[in-house]
């Protein structure tokens, strides 16, 4: 009797000590990331909300002051930013839908078409190539005399200088943005689609439906999550767009401000105007910004049923 | 019980190695000097020059400068820093933290920015303790890299503006020479248009156009009170010319024609005529070495002839734990000696007069450029830098493409300027 208590006793207890031995190791296995994370992502994040309530610079670090919401309050005023916000706007209005609509349709073709292989690769290329090469590709593609407008010379339309133009700067950034991207919410989406099960369009079969009612009724509603997770993802990355205007405008948001991103623009005011307080106020706008978003959208496309 | 202590040791170790690597980054960086405190007569003091690189021919020259400097110093050792990517964003974290170069090239266009911020070593004492001629150096570079009466650096090279002209299609229009005034220039135009070609081609920027500014005796800038001062009505009448010639097609972006810079379109045979830097030169060498075309002095108006100066210092951070080591070898390299290897690379153009006459002897196409310093303005607005430049450019942007008067597009430009300032 007296045996079997102490043996219970001494059995729970060395449990219990491996399982605080066990996290214990776990966080020591963790340690070196979670250093790297907080020394390099963390840290420099609350530093930035500290310095974006400061007129700052790195360079003059004795007038630095404390100047509370100014640079916020700055920041609804200031006609540069709120257009590049705009631009900023119009742009994500742009990309995400045709982005998203378009990466699905290739997403169900590719699936059901013959050498799938080929076609996944082909469209998934251009998001592993680098965004400034295919910034300058595009630049060639767009010159007054480009691929572009050679090709509608051909119906006798005379086409714009695209990158110079203050109307069709923008658009032509938007679809190159979609032509990089649409690959790799490509594959996303077919993920989603192995996981449809069969039985279901089977069974939709048996009653009569066919074509287009099956994708809309069938392959559309059970891809919910799937779009939820394309859509944050393409907003969040086409409001922080700004490798494509940099290389597009040489760095400067033009032409007239017409590819002014708002990363751009917190880029100029950061390191070229050295303005690092206000700069941080404008990331912390946009976090705010894509936050809400994100939130709405949670709210109206994935919510668990 | 042996799995665990293996576990452990298995964590322990990555840890140790993860922050060894931490440890040896933080030395990495801090290095370049830490040797003399431990005493006076510290055998060899290492400088860092921090520098960007246009070429590796650039890098080879400085490399070379550089081991002329230590066999006459031996107890100073130089490493070279090339900066790729954006100098000035890489640059700012360095001076920021104390570890930047000790010595290390500056823009004249920002060099206002870095001076007044105290990230730069004031160099007069040492400029008088080491007995340095700076009355060779012509005054407008000089000037560039002063600040409220102080040197904060010494210009290592300079480039101004010259007008670049096609021979055979001036030829084909019928004009005989390159015009030396902008009335002659009007003319010249007409009859390029005449014959279907684009007379000139530069870009809707101020570092190109301040010229006609100065000409007719506007200015954008005033050095006193490190004001903008765009409103001034004699400001009009240059940029109006400027906005003129670009309606009447005498002046094409060479965005229009399909290039990033005047440069390429010149080089295609696409524009007669180009307002552009000495870089052209070596340009034109590469893409396009068989077009003929000539190099004469930026053409005056109104009976003035203002150009605009680009000139690199090498300035010295006020970090440098080595400040007399760093003067010298910054002395050496904007001295004579390291300036006659600028000449003979044919790089850039020296910034010391007594060094021009044996560069031009041997590069005699860079005489307009040489002269244009003259009459030349530093590129640069005081602490206004980047902010100044982007409200004005983006103004006169908007009067060319939406056809706007002179007056809004500076009433535009000085509006601009003070939204983005007001803090």
């Amino acid at each position: 009797m007296n045996g079997v208590h102490t043996h219970t006793v001494v059995a729970h207890h060395s449990s219990r000590r491996s399982s605080v031995d066990q996290a214990l190791a776990g966080y020591l296995f963790v340690l070196p990331a979670l250093t790297a994370l907080v020394v390099f992502l963390v840290g420099p994040i609350l530093y930035a909300f500290y310095i974006s309530f400061q007129q700052f610079s790195f360079l003059d670090e004795q007038s630095n002051r404390f100047v509370g919401l100014a640079n916020y309050v700055h920041l609804f005023h200031d006609p540069v930013f709120l257009r590049a916000l705009w631009n900023t706007t119009l742009y994500s209005l742009g990309v995400v839908p045709v982005q998203t609509a378009l990466a699905l349709f290739l997403a169900i073709i590719v699936n059901r078409v013959q050498g799938k292989t080929f076609f996944r690769v082909a469209y998934y290329l251009p998001t592993v190539t680098s965004t400034v090469a295919v910034s300058v590709m595009f630049v060639f593609l767009f010159q007054p005399r480009g691929l572009v407008n050679q090709f509608l010379a051909l119906f006798g339309v005379q086409g714009p200088n695209y990158f110079n133009s203050p109307t069709f700067a923008l658009p032509a950034i938007m679809v190159m943005a979609i032509w990089s991207t649409v690959g790799q919410f490509m594959i996303i989406y077919l993920a989603g689609l192995q996981d449809i099960p069969d039985e279901l369009y089977e069974a939709a079969a048996i009653d009569g439906a066919s074509g287009w009612k099956l994708t809309r009724h069938i392959t559309i509603p059970m891809l919910r999550r799937t779009t939820f997770l394309v859509i944050v993802m393409s907003l969040i990355g086409t409001f922080q767009v700004f490798d494509q205007a940099y290389v597009v405008s040489g760095g400067t948001g033009g032409p007239l401000n017409a590819t002014l991103t708002v990363i751009l623009d917190l880029f100029i005011k950061g390191f070229k105007d050295m303005q690092m307080g206000y700069a941080s106020a404008m990331a912390f706008v946009l976090f705010a910004i894509i936050m809400i978003l994100t939130l709405i959208q949670h709210y109206l496309v994935g919510r668990e049923d | 019980m042996k799995g665990r202590i293996k576990k452990y040791f298995g964590a322990a170790s990555i840890l140790l190695v993860s922050s060894g690597a931490v440890i040896g980054c933080g030395q990495g960086n801090t290095s370049g000097g830490n040797h003399t405190a431990n005493s006076d007569k510290a055998k060899t003091v290492t400088l860092k020059l921090g520098m960007w690189s246009s070429s590796p021919a650039e890098k080879q020259l400085v490399e070379k400068q550089v081991k002329a400097f230590e066999k006459k110093n031996p107890n100073i050792k130089v490493t070279l820093e090339v900066i790729t990517g954006d100098y000035l964003q890489a640059l700012q974290p360095m001076l920021a933290s104390h570890t930047a170069p000790d010595i290390f090239y500056v823009d004249s266009s920002y060099a206002p920015t870095l001076e007044a911020s105290g990230a730069l070593m004031p160099l007069d004492k040492y400029i008088k303790q080491d007995h340095v001629n700076t009355s060779d150096f012509s005054p407008a570079l000089l000037k560039a890299f002063q600040w409220k009466g102080v040197t904060y650096g010494l210009p290592k090279d300079m480039n101004t503006m010259a007008l670049e002209y096609n021979k055979s299609m001036l030829a084909k229009a019928g004009i005989q020479s390159p015009p030396k005034t902008w009335n002659e220039f009007e003319q010249d135009a007409a009859k390029l248009k005449a014959k279907g070609m684009t007379p000139l081609s530069m870009p809707i920027d101020v570092a190109r156009y301040y010229p006609f500014v100065k000409d007719f005796g506007g200015s954008y800038y005033d050095v006193n009170s490190n004001k903008a001062t765009f409103t001034e009505k004699a400001n009009v009448p240059g940029l109006k010319f400027f906005i003129d010639n670009f309606k009447q097609k005498n002046f094409v972006q060479p965005k229009d024609l399909g290039g990033d810079w005047a440069g390429i379109p010149f080089a295609q045979g696409k524009v007669a005529m180009v307002l552009e830097g000495a870089w052209l030169i070596p340009f034109m060498q590469q893409t396009a070495p068989k077009l003929d075309y000539g190099v004469a002095d930026l053409p005056s108006a109104n009976g003035q002839d203002f150009n605009m100066t680009y000139t690199v210092s090498y300035s010295m951070a006020k970090s440098t734990q080595h400040p007399a080591q760093a003067a010298k070898l910054l002395f050496y390299l904007t001295g004579p000696e390291a300036l006659k290897m600028t000449a003979e690379s044919g790089l850039a153009i020296p910034s010391r007069t007594s060094v021009q006459g044996e560069f031009l002897k041997k590069y005699p196409n860079y005489k307009a450029f040489v002269d244009g310093v003259k009459h030349a303005v530093p590129y640069q607005f005081g602490t206004l830098g980047q902010e100044f430049v982007d409200a004005i450019n983006k103004a006169t942007e908007a009067g060319i493409l939406q056809n706007q008067s002179p007056t809004d597009v500076l009433s535009q430009a000085n509006q601009t300027l003070m939204s983005q300032q007001a803090q």
